[in-house]
């Protein structure tokens, strides 16, 4: 049953909405209305394809004809989650996973999408490519580009601190 | 001399993430071997692809929140509390002027009410799609679709000219978002949104519509909370008028 499949796939779904959206309730309200419209049009699934690269796929235009407009205006990067994964590991390991969090919010959209499918969920560059509708030579110059970005956010972050 | 040059950065990055074939891949794998700056750039892929993935990694520990999940499992007894629970959110928003009126509500709810009304109204409201009774129809995943007199007077009614012998009463009609048609109807207790696809019309959302007192509505009074918000979700521009009706009909609601 779709249902149940589509329901397998929420953890993922809300990480990669979370790399996309600064708030946790912007991204589960993304995860929510792209999940509402999955069930809606679940005659496009065609059986046999991947599901995962489906779903995304319906994130991705949710977001940017849906939610984007009404997330909060003033979206900037707030670690609402400082603290939750403190005491699990080292606060160096939980400061770095905050910089790189900072860094992607200051992305350009288009990035944050790539690397949310490639470096966060880890989809192979072809699925990736057939998410966002474009070619393989393009996904591969925009990964480069969205890494280079985010790396140089992330050295003058560390310049800086 | 930077010998990186022989090997453009974004082949390095794919051969980083093991996207490269064969023969590629072993074509790069020696010259890495062979020259630490390649070896160098090749490690700054791999290192930041493990930072950005450990920074998310976290969400797949969290519960997935109650909302997300597809309407089946919802308990029965949340249905009770949608309009407390709508209500309140809207509070809490309301409390807060900067922040956005809240973007959507649990429909999955609005499902799972409905499962409960087919319950309650027995088989004249809700019947598997081998009947001829009823007004809505499930299929095998759930997706609720009109049936019967429901269906006929999502086609033909027009919500400026009640038929006074139909069971039914249209709200509003509107184009959506996604370049399709929805009308908002009320049938007996329950009130919802229904939108034109292909040649039946789907329902994202059923609500039942009472009062706070508890007392059934009229069925031309104001719709429930739940069908508003998925009204406002899904129009684009404003209602139809009469005229934009009729021109909407005779096209069987296609656009």
């Amino acid at each position: 049953m779709l249902a149940n499949e589509l329901a397998a796939l929420l953890p993922r779904m809300r990480r990669f909405a979370r790399s996309i959206t600064f708030h946790r309730e912007d991204a589960d309200d993304l995860v929510q209305v792209a999940m509402e419209r999955a069930l809606g049009h679940s005659e496009q699934y065609s059986e046999g394809t991947r599901l995962d690269s489906w779903l995304f796929r319906i994130i991705r235009n949710a977001w940017i004809d849906e939610v984007r407009s009404r997330v909060r205006r003033d979206a900037v990067f707030a670690p609402e989650e400082e603290g939750e994964h403190v005491g699990h590991d080292s606060l160096e390991a939980h400061s770095q996973r905050l910089a790189v969090q900072k860094a992607m919010s200051l992305l350009s959209e288009e990035h944050r999408m790539v690397i949310g499918l490639v470096l966060v969920d880890g989809l192979p560059y072809k699925e990736a490519a057939a998410v966002l509708e474009i070619p393989m030579g393009t996904l591969t110059s925009r990964l480069a580009r969205a890494r280079e970005a985010l790396q140089k956010l992330l050295s003058e972050e560390r310049a800086a601190s | 001399m930077n010998r990186t040059s022989n090997y453009p950065d974004e082949i390095l990055m794919a051969y980083a993430d093991g996207e490269l074939d064969e023969p590629q891949r072993s074509e790069v794998e020696r010259a890495v071997r062979a020259d630490p700056a390649l070896a160098a750039a090749v490690e700054r892929h791999r290192a930041l692809r493990k930072d950005v993935f450990d920074a998310f990694a976290g969400v797949l520990d969290e519960p997935v929140p109650g909302r997300l999940q597809p309407g089946t499992t919802n308990a029965p007894g949340k249905v009770l509390s949608l309009d407390a629970a709508r209500n309140a959110r809207a509070r809490s928003t309301a409390a807060a002027p900067s922040a956005p009126r809240p973007a959507v509500w649990p429909r999955w709810t609005a499902l799972a009410a409905t499962l409960v009304l087919g319950v309650l109204a027995g088989s004249a409201w809700f019947s598997g799609a081998d009947s001829d009774a009823g007004y809505i129809s499930a299929d095998a995943s759930g997706r609720l679709a009109a049936r019967g007199q429901l269906a006929g007077a999502l086609s033909r009614q027009l919500a400026s000219d009640p038929a006074p012998n139909s069971p039914v009463r249209i709200g509003v009609s509107f184009a959506t978002r996604d370049g399709g048609y929805c009308r908002s109807f009320s049938v007996g207790a329950s009130a919802g949104l229904a939108c034109r696809s292909g040649e039946s019309w789907h329902i994202p959302v059923l609500s039942e519509a009472v009062t706070a007192s508890g007392a059934y509505r009229q069925a031309s009074s104001s719709m429930p909370e739940a069908v508003l918000d998925a009204i406002d979700d899904r129009i684009a521009g404003e209602t139809m008028n009469a005229a934009a009706e009729r021109v909407a009909r005779e096209r069987g609601w296609k656009r």
